[in-house]
């Protein structure tokens, strides 16, 4: 059997004008699709750069001059470079006051290797000084790496245990790496020593233009530094950068600068979105408002005939206001939808556009924020139905049948 | 005797300078057949308008089915409307984008429960099953009228009151129409049908004239039958 319901009826008036329904929806969607986004690219930047600065753990990065943004494209998006510096700096760096942790890292970027299907960088760290992955080390490998061993990028191929060719030789997976969701994520890392003649012996060695004059047995890619809490580091990275950037040929990057030239896009990526939303959010309500108002005067006949079949105003209200919810709902629904499709699909693609390192958020954050946006949208609807119940208070139902008549 | 359903007491509806309505005093039985007449401006609309709870009179008593309704709250009319009047309107008034049977049901659903068995037993009795799936651009005039003649029906009214019925249609579906009145008439239903028309009126046991506002004539038709 048959019973006629209020959803029934909302229906049949929705589909009385598809297209009409279509736009309002349409609108919702495209303001929830553009919130969820920039949520989650927002949220995906702010947590790579919490982890980054984690897992670096370094304050100053010395490079030699000219590479400072092939290392920061390396450490956030894992593009692979090789650049080399003498190693001799280290040394005395270790001496300065200030320095309280000094290690070397070895950068070299594969033509290609068997795990992956892209070039990977290797990263070759130093044993005896290092402290950007030792912590790590000391926690899931409880010794040192082995000759042939290293430790994988999250995204690369292959478990513990498993072999990897790369350089023509064989070596094993000792550990993973969480993902950071940076350039880590798309890294090896092995001893620095087994590294530096792993280029050497490869078919590599000849196309990377070695400096003349660079110790082929102690060359390194860049010097890491943790400051001593006590001592200003951008005083620091000045003082040194003035003493040695013309014998050593270098320049530094630091740490927190380039976290918060991160922060900074962020923010202003982020302030940017949400102004966006908002404003389509308000566009959304207006528009929603004035078309239910227009919808209302040009529905007053059926609202007229319905208050004389006996419904309340509060049930004609209610009407209005549920089509309202429903046209909201289909809309946040559907952009809520699309956007998380979206950059499931497109996340590697949308972070490099964007420049950005990291767009993996959890599921707990894009549920937590699907429905924060879904909320929004929803709540569109009813709010720009007010103007409208409100005229349909003031509708006299036997005048509005009689008007039209 | 029959009960009264409707009594007005000295009733007027005074709008600042306008009486379009001044002491009428007239009480109808259950189960008459009562026709309202007069032309344009005589103030049989506002009489509708008042006996079927959609405006309170200024001045005087309304009694329906023996409850004072002239100074019910708008809330309380609505609710009289819907479970003791069926409106049956001159130019039908059928929402545009609901078949038959769910225009029937329409009144249903704000009165109780729609109930589809029930709505379509309604579009039997006016001689509409086979059209119940249908929308009403589909529907002839006449087909139109009955489908709101059913729908004022459905809910078993106290009262059907009519505003010009057969205005919009020609004369074979006008006597249908009236053929149907004269059923439900026979059946005891009240009605009160508000008419220019003199062969309109004529089907009813009575006929109450008004001009400008005043009653000038409350007379029985003695050639119909009392049902």
């Amino acid at each position: 059997m048959n019973r006629l319901t209020r959803f029934q009826l909302i229906r049949c008036n929705l589909s009385r004008k598809p297209a009409r329904a279509c736009i309002l929806a349409g609108l919702v969607a495209l303001f929830a699709f553009t919130l969820f986004c920039g949520t989650i690219i927002g949220q995906g930047v702010s947590a790579g750069t919490r982890l980054m600065a984690e897992r670096l753990g370094a304050d100053v990065l010395f490079v030699p001059y000219g590479y400072e943004s092939e290392v920061q494209s390396s450490l956030l998006r894992g593009e692979p470079s090789s650049f080399f510096m003498d190693s001799a700096f280290a040394a005395e760096l270790r001496a300065e006051a200030g320095a309280e942790k000094v290690t070397t890292q070895l950068f070299i970027a594969t033509l290609k290797a068997a795990c992956c299907t892209l070039p990977v960088q290797l990263i070759g760290i130093d044993p005896q000084t290092d402290f950007v992955v030792r912590p790590w080390l000391a926690d899931a490998l409880r010794r040192p790496l082995a000759e042939n061993e290293v430790l994988a990028g999250s995204k690369i191929v292959g478990q513990v245990g498993d072999e990897i060719m790369l350089f023509g030789k064989k070596l094993t997976i000792a550990a993973r790496l969480d993902p950071t969701g940076m350039g880590f994520d798309t890294s090896v890392f092995m001893d620095i020593g087994r590294a530096r003649r792993l280029l050497l012996l490869s078919d590599l060695a000849p196309r990377l233009n070695l400096p003349e004059g660079l110790d082929r047995n102690t060359f390194v890619s860049s010097t890491l530094v943790k400051v001593d809490p006590a001592t200003d580091v951008r005083s620091f990275a000045n003082d040194i950068s003035q003493r040695y950037a013309i014998p050593y040929n270098l320049d530094f990057v630091m740490v927190a600068g380039m976290l918060s030239d991160i922060s900074a896009r962020l923010q202003a990526f982020s302030a940017f979105f949400y102004a966006f939303s908002g404003l389509l959010w308000v566009l959304a309500v207006i528009v929603l408002a004035l078309v239910f108002s227009a919808s209302v005067q040009e529905r007053k006949k059926e609202f007229g005939l319905l208050r004389l079949v006996g419904a309340s105003r509060a049930a004609l209200a209610r009407v209005v206001m549920q089509e309202a919810l429903l046209l909201g709902a289909a809309g946040a629904l559907l952009g809520v939808a699309a956007a998380g499709v979206l950059m499931a699909l497109f996340k590697t693609y949308i972070g490099v556009a964007l420049e950005l390192p990291s767009l993996s958020p959890g599921f707990a954050s894009l549920a937590l924020t699907g429905g924060g946006v879904f909320s929004l949208g929803l709540l569109a609807g009813p709010l720009a139905s007010l103007p409208a119940v409100r005229k349909l208070g003031r509708i006299d139902a036997y005048l509005a049948l009689r008007e039209e008549a | 005797m029959s009960k009264n359903i409707l009594e007005l007491h000295d009733v007027s509806m005074i709008y600042g300078p306008v009486k379009a309505l001044q002491n009428i005093t007239l009480s109808v039985q259950q189960g008459e057949w009562l026709a309202i007449m007069g032309s344009s401006g005589s103030g049989k609309t506002t009489m509708m308008n008042i006996v079927g709870c959609m405006n309170k009179a200024t001045h005087g008593v309304v009694v329906l089915d023996g409850e004072k309704i002239s100074r019910l709250n708008a809330k309380d009319l609505t609710a009289i409307r819907r479970d003791k009047i069926g409106l049956i309107f001159q130019q039908f008034h059928l929402i545009s984008y609901l078949t038959a049977v769910e225009n029937v049901m329409i009144a249903q659903y704000y009165h109780s429960l729609a109930d589809e068995k029930e709505a379509l037993e309604a579009l039997e009795r006016v001689g509409l099953g086979h059209r119940a799936r249908h929308l009403p651009r589909q529907l002839s005039g006449g087909e139109q009228q009955r489908l709101c003649i059913a729908r004022a029906l459905i809910n078993h009214p106290k009262l059907i009151l009519a505003d010009e019925p057969t205005g919009n249609l020609d004369e074979a579906n006008q006597e249908t129409v009236m053929n149907i009145f004269h059923q439900l008439h026979a059946q005891g239903s009240t009605i009160i049908v508000v008419t220019h028309s003199p062969e309109v009126a004529a089907h009813a046991r009575r006929v109450v004239h008004l001009e400008y506002g005043r009653m000038i004539r409350d007379e029985v038709n003695v050639e119909c039958p009392a049902a």
